[in-house]
């Protein structure tokens, strides 16, 4: 098993309930002055700025694209295809967000373009409106307790479980996948995440809980009967 | 005690509380088993899907050591077609909505797969011809009250045979892809053989 992976199933041995925040991953404010710095030097025609820039983001951007498009070929030329046009409308960067903002909006406008395109958005938003009376319960619409047994991250090596996960993922909605791979893999906040989507932060909240709703309920109904790999 | 919202419960996990909501909350989650088994919960999705991707980006790491060659390539390309003052298309084309140049860029984009569409359909179209049925022809007659259809009377009547299908094969060419399609002939003897090779443009388009 690779590292990441590894790494993930050391994080999911910890049984013990996460009651602490999780720290966000996304660029530091040290970060994104380098990235500042970097499109300048980009803009003036440093290739060697935009190939920094280009390192740094290159699997991030497969990353997203794939966790949009669930196809490795797609991904690579979403990515690239994202690298050439930030490129080319560097000039349009005006700095009020992030580098990574501004870029992961176009990767993310890509994928939603490429989905739409091939039509495989079976399904579509429905109820993005949180309703707080009765999610106060456990209950069919609420967050469920339970899920895939104690390690996740070792479960996940296996193929079979993959593609499960893919085919899960793939079932929910494209914004509602979108803002989770958003957070989940690069640790954006709401207000990153609504930067990138267009949105009010308020929608990005109601998109993540319906969307991890849906994960959980789907995962659930997936790996229901395999219990017995986990022991 | 009472276990949090589900909402302000992944608000705070994720960090976007502060002060006194996110005390309120991690007060009311300390002493809610509901609560830590929701969190568990959402910390193991969080587990499944970032595993996940970052499996996949392995997966493509050798893919992606090489992303920047292609995207190199085509900055410069780019840069020389904004460059170049002489334009590549006749200026009027530009000027009139551009609907010329988007066409041909289409068909340049597209090319390996015109030329393959065109070769298939024109295969497509041999095939029918060498398999079509015996012909009818319809005659209408002077006085008649009705067409009738007549079959055509030939001076050595064709004799019905079953037709077997074509035998396709492929081939691993250099620079392509190749197939050989047998059709076979009436009489068992005369067999037609079509030899189409393939060639693939993108190994034409680089350096030579």
């Amino acid at each position: 098993m690779n590292k990441r992976a590894e790494n993930a199933s050391i994080s999911g041995d910890d049984s013990g309930a996460r009651t602490a925040p999780r720290p966000r991953k996304a660029a530091s404010a040290e970060t994104r002055k380098e990235d500042a710095l970097l499109v300048a030097r980009a803009r003036d025609g440093d290739e060697r700025a935009f190939r920094t820039l280009f390192e740094r983001y290159h699997r991030r951007a497969y990353s997203l694209a794939y966790g949009m498009v669930h196809s490795s070929d797609d991904a690579l030329d979403i990515a690239q295809e994202a690298f050439i046009k930030a490129h080319r409308y560097l000039d349009k960067f005006e700095g009020t967000s992030s580098f990574y903002t501004w870029f992961y909006r176009i990767v993310m406008n890509l994928a939603i373009d490429h989905i739409r395109k091939k039509k495989r958005a079976r399904h579509v938003d429905f109820n993005d409106e949180i309703g707080r009376g009765d999610d106060s319960t456990v209950g069919e619409d609420s967050l469920m307790p339970s899920i895939l047994g104690q390690n996740p991250g070792k479960s996940l090596a296996r193929k079979q479980m993959r593609e499960q996960v893919a085919v899960a993922l793939e079932e929910l909605s494209h914004n509602h996948r979108a803002v989770l791979v958003m957070r989940e893999f690069e640790g954006l906040s709401y207000q990153e995440m609504a930067d990138v989507m267009g949105c009010s932060k308020g929608t990005i909240m109601s998109r993540l809980f319906h969307a991890r709703k849906n994960m959980q309920k789907r995962l659930l109904e997936l790996m229901g009967g395999e219990k017995d790999l986990e022991a | 005690m009472t276990r949090p919202d589900d909402i302000d419960l992944m608000q705070y996990l994720d960090g976007e509380l502060e002060g006194a909501e996110s005390a309120e909350v991690e007060a009311a989650l300390g002493g809610s088993a509901d609560g830590q088994a929701v969190a568990r919960s959402l910390d193991q999705v969080s587990e499944v899907v970032r595993t996940h991707l970052e499996l996949a980006a392995d997966d493509a790491d050798p893919r992606l050591e090489r992303m920047w060659e292609r995207v190199e390539r085509r900055i410069h390309a780019n840069g020389a077609a904004g460059e170049d003052e002489a334009p590549a298309v006749p200026a009027s084309a530009k000027a009139s909505g551009g609907i010329f140049a988007a066409i041909r860029d289409w068909f340049e984009e597209r090319r390996g797969y015109v030329l393959t569409g065109a070769v298939t359909a024109a295969a497509v179209a041999v095939l029918v011809l060498v398999l079509r049925p015996p012909t009818e022809r319809i005659v209408e007659r002077p006085g008649a009250e009705r067409i009738v259809k007549v079959p055509v009377v030939q001076k050595n009547p064709i004799v019905p045979v079953k037709s077997e299908p074509a035998a396709v094969e492929e081939l691993s060419v250099n620079e392509g892809t190749g197939y050989i399609l047998t059709i076979p002939g009436d009489d068992g003897d005369n067999d037609t053989t079509v030899i189409w090779i393939d060639p693939d443009e993108s190994k034409l388009e680089g350096p030579i």
